[in-house]
């Protein structure tokens, strides 16, 4: 269920999940970040791939798509996009010739326009799609994980 | 009547926003010869309730709203009028649609020469 309530009690669960890696020892809470984020990241990734999958991109923005975890020190930031430095040669035809040449696609230079569209082209957004379609989920996925990796220090240290 | 229609006779109907684009407001593409400035609406994702028995009585969808003009100080005007007309107050019609203000972004496009304002609203409506 997607209610106003509902997400003020998937972000209540958030925090509280947020509070417990904190409560973990230093040593722990590193690893537990790392995990704990690109667990619930990859759903978002994963999502923003099949919604870019749809646009009518040569598909070097679906395979850009990428997650990155920032932050060396204090919290950590997972981000979801296009991969900068991703080029792909892409095969065009030309319309009016009919001849086929290669061209080299950088998604980061036009990504934003698939995203929001211009004044003649509509958005066809990936993005945003996918953060409302997973943010359900998410929560879950990251609990989940937060879970498997204690299981699994407790398990060695024991 | 779905939201988009509400929203559509919303805007062209609007005291403040009708007067500054008449009725250039197209959802998803502007006709090929809208002269700006003009707003185009377009469903970015839509969140909807689930009950258990499978219906789902509301949605909220979030909107991006892009206002195309070929000055800034219009561009500005609009967004306010935008505001003023459809912003926290439920819109005539049967889906008995409200706009909670998201977020917005300015842009500017070498080619056509248009400033440009990205706004988002997120929208709470009834899908009957």
């Amino acid at each position: 269920m997607a209610t106003l309530q509902s997400l003020a009690i998937e972000k209540k669960k958030f925090n509280d999940l947020l509070r417990e890696i904190d409560a973990l020892p230093k040593k722990l809470r590193k690893g537990a970040e790392l995990s704990v984020l690109r667990a619930g990241a990859i759903l978002i990734r994963t999502s923003a791939k099949s919604f870019a999958a749809r646009s009518k991109d040569s598909g070097a923005l679906t395979k850009s798509i990428t997650l990155i975890i920032t932050g060396k020190t204090g919290s950590k930031t997972a981000k979801v996009g296009p991969l900068k430095g991703y080029r792909k040669i892409v095969k065009r035809t030309n319309k009016k010739t009919g001849k086929k040449y290669s061209m080299e696609a950088v998604p980061t230079n036009y990504s934003h326009l698939i995203e929001f569209g211009t004044s003649k082209t509509p958005a066809q957004p990936y993005i945003r799609p996918a953060i409302d379609a997973t943010q359900e989920k998410v929560a879950g996925a990251m609990a989940a994980q937060l879970d498997l990796y204690l299981t699994r220090i407790l398990a060695k240290s024991s | 009547m779905s939201y988009q229609s509400d929203i559509y006779d919303a805007v062209v109907a609007g005291a403040t926003l009708s007067p500054l684009i008449g009725n250039r407001f197209f959802w998803d593409i502007a006709d090929g010869d809208a002269v700006a400035p003009y707003i185009v609406a377009q469903t970015v994702s839509t969140l909807s309730e689930n009950t258990n028995d499978g219906n789902r009585s509301l949605s909220f969808p979030l909107i991006q709203f892009s206002i195309w003009a070929k000055t800034k100080v219009s561009v500005i005007a609009i967004t306010a009028a935008l505001k003023t007309d459809i912003e926290g107050i439920t819109l005539p019609g049967s889906s008995s649609t409200s706009l909670s203000f998201s977020s917005s972004n300015s842009t500017y496009e070498t080619d056509t020469k248009l400033y440009g304002e990205l706004v988002e609203y997120r929208g709470h409506s009834l899908t009957n």
